[in-house]
């Protein structure tokens, strides 16, 4: 019986999609372009957020050497520098490792950096942080002054304007993801409360006959906000579909440069956030809904 | 209840299966459609409500099916006040009833068969059984093979028996029909109202609404004859409505 309700429920919602296709893909279209908008500044804030994760977890301190440092006092500062609390490991570099990683990061146009003389490029100790330290400022800066305060050293680079950078740049992407959330729902919700009140309108008659045959409100209803429901779910799949591929596209394009940011590939939307965006998209497109058939007057 | 029924009417050892209570109903304030009405119909009776054009016999249908309410008075269906129940009862009694409506009601831009179907979706009948019973019901109004068409395009008297098959189909308890050989021919008209008849025999209560003095001469039920909103007799015989004179519509 309830199986047999829902079925003819579903019967009339498909009915009325199917006598105005063109507005219900009209509205399907538009409501996935607002939601696509929404989902790829989520996505993008997720990568940046994941790139100040990344830099925050490999975080490093640079220290430059002065050109006249010798190989083996190289080794005892690192040593004596690894010892110092938050710091988890010291790479040393001399100057013709620091040319070849350039010439390295150049690529076909390598062989330039490589006829470059060796004092060019200062040696260097790359220390990693402890992942305590690293989310610590005030530490990371009190190790750059010590460090600073060495004679063969030249200069310390922190990163830290890098890092205010992003950080700022994460937060802006956020709140423009929030932003946007709210656009995409309001324009869901506008969409389809229009769409389903054209389709109230043009099924008056029916309305009518169901209440005069003895039809609940309940019954009346129920097929509108499925409608509204479907709406946005497939509004939201076809978003999700073409974030997929917008996604693999910008990781074509830049695949070159993603290794050089520290980040293999891009972040994609986990699936808990997928399905957080479709259960989204079904309430926007219930309320929509809901909207035009709130209006319905009472037999 | 005790010896009397709190409307001062004698109160009967059954049910009515429509009781009407002093009802009046006024669209304009000077005029009523209906006056100060009063009747029973018996379960599984076959009545006719008479009267010229504008008496109120439709205005008395509405009023049975609940799709608005008295002015004054109260309107009984199977015991129930209508007025006293939420929309959803008011719903479900509905389910109880055929309706007839004199202008049809069929949803154009539907099929005949998905018109004929609504009732029994509404009762949440399944889909397979659907389609066997209402193309018995298209069968038995004279029209088998047609529930494809479209509603809008059939013609009047195709339409007026698809109204019928619509409200017959979920075999009511009750069927209210206003004028439903109106637009029929004689021979369709005749057996339109074999299939009434039969279905009364079998237990339907039927009300049927028709300023059509032959019909009620030629198949004799009581007749509840309206003139201008008054009920001039409820327990005329055939031989007294049809000796009653026509009353001009006044206006
Ligand atoms: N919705 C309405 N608004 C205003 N007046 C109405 C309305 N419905 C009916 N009336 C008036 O009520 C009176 C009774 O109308 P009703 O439709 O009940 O007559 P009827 O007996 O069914 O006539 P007919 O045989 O022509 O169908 C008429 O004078 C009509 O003008
Ligand atoms: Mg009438």
């Amino acid at each position: 019986m309830l199986w047999t309700k829902i079925n003819h429920i579903t019967r009339r919602a498909g009915r009325g999609f199917l006598r105005r296709p063109a507005l219900y893909l009209v509205s399907v279209f538009t409501l996935a372009a607002a939601f696509l908008s929404f989902a790829a500044t989520v996505t993008a804030a997720a990568n940046l957020d994941h790139l100040l994760s990344r830099w925050l977890g490999s975080a490093e301190i640079t220290v430059y050497l002065s050109n006249d440092v010798i190989q083996e006092r190289m080794g005892l500062l690192a040593s004596a520098v690894s010892d110092i609390s938050g710091v988890a490991a010291v790479k040393t570099r001399t100057g013709r490792e620091a040319r070849e990683d350039l010439a390295l990061g150049l690529g076909d146009q390598g062989d330039m950096a490589r006829t470059l003389p060796e004092t060019a490029f200062p040696a260097s100790l790359d220390i990693s942080l402890t992942q305590a330290a690293a989310r610590d400022q005030k530490l990371r800066n009190e190790l750059a002054q010590r460090l600073r305060r060495l004679d063969m050293v030249s200069s310390v680079e922190t990163y830290d304007d890098w890092f205010e950078r992003l950080s700022a740049l994460t937060l802006v992407s956020r709140m423009a993801a929030w932003g946007l959330g709210l656009v995409a729902l309001a324009v869901a919700i506008l969409v389809v409360a229009a769409v389903i009140r054209t389709g109230v309108a043009s099924r008056a008659k029916e309305i009518e006959v169901l209440r005069l045959v003895g039809a609940t409100e309940r019954y009346v209803r129920l097929p509108f906000l499925l409608e509204g429901i479907l709406q946005g779910l497939i509004a939201m799949s076809l978003a999700l579909l073409s974030l997929r591929g917008l996604t693999s596209y910008v990781e074509g394009v830049t695949g070159q440069v993603l290794p050089l940011l520290g980040s293999g590939a891009l972040v994609r939307l986990p699936a808990i956030a997928c399905l957080v965006l479709l259960l989204g998209s079904c309430f926007a497109g219930f309320i929509g809904a809901l909207v035009s058939v709130g209006a319905l007057r009472r037999a | 209840m005790n010896g009397k029924s709190h409307h001062g009417q004698p109160a009967h050892a059954y049910l009515p299966a429509i009781g009407f209570r002093r009802v009046s109903r006024f669209y304009k304030p000077e005029k009523a459609a209906l006056f100060d009405v009063s009747f029973d119909v018996l379960p599984g009776e076959f009545v006719y409500i008479s009267g010229s054009s504008g008496a109120g016999k439709s205005t008395a249908l509405r009023l049975m099916y609940g799709a608005e309410g008295p002015d004054t008075g109260a309107v009984l269906f199977g015991g129930h006040d209508l007025r006293n129940l939420h929309p959803t009862a008011v719903a479900l009694l509905r389910r109880r009833l055929g309706v007839v409506f004199q202008d049809y009601r069929l949803v154009p831009e539907l099929t005949a068969a998905q018109n004929i179907a609504l009732p029994l979706e509404v009762d949440g009948v399944r889909h397979a059984e659907i389609s066997v019973r209402v193309e018995e019901m298209l069968e038995a109004v004279g029209l088998p093979g047609i529930g494809k068409e479209l509603a809008s395009s059939l013609s009047g008297g195709e339409q007026q028996r698809v109204a019928i098959a619509r409200a017959l189909v979920r075999h009511p308890e009750i069927l209210l029909a206003d004028e439903p050989t109106g637009n029929l021919d004689v021979y369709n008209a005749n057996f339109v109202l074999d299939l009434l008849e039969e279905k009364a025999a079998a237990g339907t209560t039927v009300v049927l609404a028709t300023h059509d003095r032959m019909l009620m001469a030629a198949r004799p039920h009581r007749v509840m004859a309206f003139e201008r909103g008054r009920l001039l007799g409820a327990n005329h015989s055939q031989a007294e409505a049809i000796a009653a004179p026509c009353v001009p519509r006044a206006g």
